[in-house]
């Protein structure tokens, strides 16, 4: 059953507010135009709370004026942008770079990620390999969101801790393209049910590193050495590069303990089916 | 260029990140990361600035109990490699 888009009304005052939390920790954003704070919901709409616990560990405030958007934080540093599409792309990433700075210990990787039969199945991959389609496409077999875009691993216990941005998928074109076109197709938001939303961490257990072959004649699954996987995964590494000696080392113990694969395949749809096949009979 | 009696050296204050028989090394002060199969690793392990590149070649295939000439390319071509990282020096 699709979710109610985020309506934020707040009779009386001029000034609405949302909050995006992840795992004890949330950021709050204001705005006098609810159409400007809509904008931003839709982003992170599985994230979204009516309530939040936890530390706040930021604030910004919103302003439109003109076609261009303002933002200011807690901190008192303004940033200003022309249009309301790169305010809310830009918006967006400094929402998920907070919480990342906030967190530094756990490790984080630009990766989509599901679960499935209580194992998270983690796709990390650079923008355009299809990524967030795959996840969408996921999500129609039964398993459970955890994130989009944005992974965060837990190095104490090896989870993967939910970061339910909102997901993203591409509508299949008539004719099959390049990856390096793939960015070209327009995403179109994926509504969720709460109840497909993961709410804890899940184990990890299986890490891809997909690439999108248009002309591939189906589904294929390579074992990726562990030391290649070091490497792929520290090139989908959002973790600071000032402590990268130490981030090398974090990756080099989850990928000596998981199953990592090269994912080459054409379309998403059937790499789906492909993959819960693969994972049912592990 | 590398010819049989090269003597290769490990770079120092390279990190290394040992993955059962495979490693991870990297280069805080290029940044730079390679990532070595066992027998790169093999490789890396012997360029400790005693060896020539026949004696190095000559210990991986009796490792491998293998013929000292069909390795011999093989090991050129990781020092080489190795050397455009800036990982090993000659």
């Amino acid at each position: 059953m699709p979710v109610a888009a985020p309506d934020i009304r707040s009779p009386g005052t001029s000034v609405q507010v949302i909050h995006a939390s992840f795992n004890h920790h949330y950021i709050s954003v204001s705005s006098s135009s609810s159409t400007l704070l809509q904008h931003i919901a839709r982003h992170v709409e599985p994230m979204l709370s009516m309530d939040p616990t936890g530390e706040r560990i930021a604030s910004l405030h919103l302003s439109e004026a003109e076609g261009c958007v303002t933002a200011e934080d807690d901190q008192g540093s303004t940033i200003r942008w022309g249009d309301l599409y790169s305010a809310v792309r830009a918006l967006h990433h400094m929402l998920i770079k907070r919480f990342i700075d906030a967190r530094p210990e756990l490790i984080w990787i630009h990766a989509g990620v599901v679960a499935f039969a209580g194992r998270a199945l983690m796709f990390a991959a650079r923008p355009g390999q299809g990524k967030s389609t795959l996840v969408a496409e996921l999500l129609e077999w039964g398993c459970n969101y955890l994130s989009d875009e944005v992974a965060p691993i837990d190095p104490a216990t090896n989870a993967v801790l939910p970061f339910p941005v909102s997901p993203w998928k591409r509508i299949p074109p008539l004719e099959r393209v390049s990856a390096d076109q793939l960015h070209k197709i327009p995403k179109v938001c994926v509504r969720l049910a709460p109840t497909v939303v993961s709410l804890h961490p899940v184990s990890l257990g299986q890490i891809f590193f997909p690439r999108h072959m248009p002309h591939a004649t189906g589904t294929s699954f390579v074992r990726c050495s562990p030391s290649i996987a070091v490497l792929e995964l520290s090139d989908n590494s959002f973790n600071s590069q000032d402590s990268r000696a130490t981030e090398l080392a974090r990756l080099c113990n989850i990928a000596s303990r998981f199953d990592t694969f090269h994912l080459e395949y054409a379309e998403a749809r059937g790499a789906a089916r492909d993959l819960i096949r693969a994972a049912s009979l592990a | 260029m590398i010819n049989e009696r090269s003597i290769p050296s490990r770079r120092s204050g390279v990190l290394h990140y040992e993955l059962v028989d495979e490693m991870v090394i990297y280069d805080a002060v290029t940044s730079q990361a390679a990532s070595l199969n066992e027998t790169a690793r093999l490789i890396w392990e012997l360029c400790d600035g005693t060896r020539t590149v026949d004696a190095l070649s000559a210990e991986l295939a009796q490792h491998f109990d293998m013929p000292v000439d069909e390795i011999t390319a093989s090991v050129r071509e990781a020092l080489e490699r190795l050397c455009e990282l800036r990982l090993v020096t000659v």
